[in-house]
């Protein structure tokens, strides 16, 4: 299971009102969202009901972005496990900021599960959950060569801005060729845990599958930069990225947001928690 | 290995992203002149076949075959791949921050953490990583040795280095923390090691030009030793955390079979490794005091026989 480059960049060419926001706005709105999320206090009970409103509002987000529910369930599955396995031990760990502890069941080995505890691993979820619901859906709606132009609008330095510019470019053509090249292996029966050849024949394939991916993106890299020499490049050179105001809808979009978080901020405990 | 948003506190998150800065500022300005050339747009190429490679998963079982082991897998990083092939760290800084921040998109390590993973994937893995490898070298070990152990604390540094951070923000135990990803990633280390070598002799046949081979001999052994103190002050901090109370098996031997006060006539400097009435920052200075005999001793011992041999 797994999304591939093609995948991400046909969701982020659909036609939508979040895929037509500004790129700079989503930028701006997936940093505010994600900093405020983690900035919570760590042991609050009242992060629930704000986290709760920010993920309603981003999950309102991705349903107006009209993305495919399989995309967005494979990826939410694929950036789960570690941000998941690490609340879920939370309950049977003893952290040092929790002066007194609750115990809520025993188990054996001498474990048990701490009501502070599943509090604490719950608001780490939370914080998780919402942090990662922004950044979905800023890479689904967003394209990556509109988001590194954005980057560039916003002020990201030009050596950065430049090696994401030709990151971006041919992140496409070398997972093609990565492609063909598995497929080629797979025409030739290459079976990763094929127990007719040695484990150490098989490391050397990929050894060699990854040594080839090297040395080809290392070549591209020369032949590409040797073009850019020929046609006048130097340090001092600047890539070129058009202007582009903010439209009225991409300042609401940001008012709106800011809106949704103060408000969140601001909300009174509606009884999530007790 | 990538840490996700949420699990480190946010002032201690815009600590690691102040290190990573300064260090991702500083590898810019070596790729645009360390080579004698803005090589800037062929290092934006090479991160995009980074990204790729480290797509590649590759099974568990491969190496350790162990049914528990199913469905476990683990990618290449290549930080002391990188570091390694261009002669210097700064080449694994750049690309694995590159690499990280398209990773972040996918999900893949969270973004106020970035600061956290480039420092531990790129700085701690890419430095320590090269500097080991150098060190190996230049104490003539066989290359694909050097390769393999260099590939294996590109991975097993950072592991440490993550647990610590997940227990400064209160989010792991340390002990467990260490010993488990110490397993997990010990074991992955493994297979970064054997990949590293297939790679770099693979590499070394096709484009020898690429490759600075005799590098190691032009890095400064001072450099080497700094980076060595560097690793071994952050293991001497790190210690006193990770001991345990309990005595080691010697000293527990000793008091089952010596009844008498015969091991407590023999009073050492610093008692059970620690200065009386300092606590934790007693236990870490001890440590970083017998850290700096050592040194002193081995300095000492080195200038001797070096003016023994020049007078030969």
């Amino acid at each position: 299971m797994h999304i591939s480059l093609n995948e991400l960049e046909r969701e982020s060419f659909r036609k939508s009102l979040v895929h037509r926001i500004d790129g700079r706005a989503k930028i701006l709105m997936t940093l505010v969202i994600v900093v405020y999320a983690v900035w919570l206090p760590r042991m609050d009970a009242l992060n629930f009901q704000k986290l709760a409103i920010l993920e309603t509002y981003l999950v309102a987000l991705l349903l107006l972005s009209r993305l495919e529910f399989s995309y967005i369930a494979i990826r939410f599955a694929i950036a789960m496990p570690f941000g998941l396995g690490l609340a879920v031990l939370q309950p049977f760990l003893r952290q040092p900021f929790i002066p007194e502890y609750t115990v809520l069941f025993m188990l054996p080995f001498g474990l048990s599960a701490t009501r502070e505890g599943a509090l604490f691993g719950a608001i780490i979820f939370a914080k998780f959950l919402v942090s990662i619901t922004a950044v979905i859906l800023l890479s689904s709606t967003t394209s990556l060569s509109e988001l590194v132009a954005s980057a560039r609008r916003m002020g990201m330095p030009k050596e950065m801005a430049l090696l994401f510019t030709m990151m971006v470019r041919y992140l496409f053509v070398f997972s093609n060729m990565l492609g063909r090249i598995r497929r080629a292996q797979k025409t030739r029966c290459f079976e990763l845990l094929n127990k007719k050849v040695p484990r150490i024949w098989t490391l050397n394939q990929i050894g060699y599958t990854i040594s080839s991916m090297f040395i080809r993106s290392y070549e591209q890299g020369e032949r590409t930069y040797q073009s850019m020499l020929c046609r006048g490049y130097n340090a001092d050179g600047h890539v070129y990225v058009g202007r582009k105001n903010l439209r009225i809808s991409d300042v609401s979009f940001l008012v709106l947001t800011a809106g949704i978080i103060i408000a969140a901020q601001m909300s009174l405990n509606m009884g999530f928690y007790t | 290995m990538h840490i996700p948003d949420g699990s480190i506190v946010l002032y201690q998150a815009a600590v690691y992203w102040l290190i990573a800065i300064i260090f991702i500022a500083r590898s810019i300005k070596w790729a645009r002149s360390d080579l004698n050339e803005d090589m800037i747009p062929l290092f934006g190429v090479l991160a995009a076949g980074m990204f790729v490679l480290q797509t590649i998963n590759i099974a568990a079982n491969l190496l350790i075959p162990l049914p528990v082991l199913g469905g476990i897998s683990w990618h290449v990083v290549g930080a002391a791949l990188v570091a390694i092939i261009f002669a210097s760290p700064w080449a694994a800084v750049l690309l694995i921050t590159l690499v990280l921040a398209v990773q972040s998109l996918f999900g893949d390590g969270g973004i106020t953490v970035m600061g956290a993973n480039i420092l531990n994937m790129g700085i701690i893995g890419g430095f320590f990583g090269y500097y080991s490898f150098i060190a190996l070298s230049k104490l003539s070990v066989r290359r694909s040795i050097a390769l393999f152990a260099g590939a294996w604390i590109s991975m097993i540094l950072p592991a440490i280095a993550l647990v610590f951070e997940l227990w400064l923000s209160g989010t792991f135990p340390l002990k467990e923390g260490v010993l488990y990803m110490g397993i997990f990633q010990g074991a992955a280390g493994i297979g970064e090691g054997f990949i590293t070598v297939i790679v770099f002799n693979a590499i070394i046949r096709v484009r020898p030009d690429i490759i600075v081979e005799e590098g190691y001999k032009k890095v400064s052994t001072a450099k080497v030793a700094a980076a060595g103190i560097v690793a071994f002050a952050g293991l001497a901090i790190a210690a006193p955390f990770l001991a345990s109370g309990d005595p080691d098996g010697l000293q527990h031997t000793t008091s089952l079979l010596v009844k008498d006060n015969v091991y407590r006539t023999i009073s050492p400097l610093f008692s059970g490794y620690a200065i009386p009435g300092m606590g934790k920052t007693g236990e870490i200075t001890a440590i970083v005091i017998g850290f700096a005999a050592i040194l002193i001793l081995w300095f000492g011992a080195s200038k001797i026989l070096r003016t023994a041999d020049k007078r030969k």
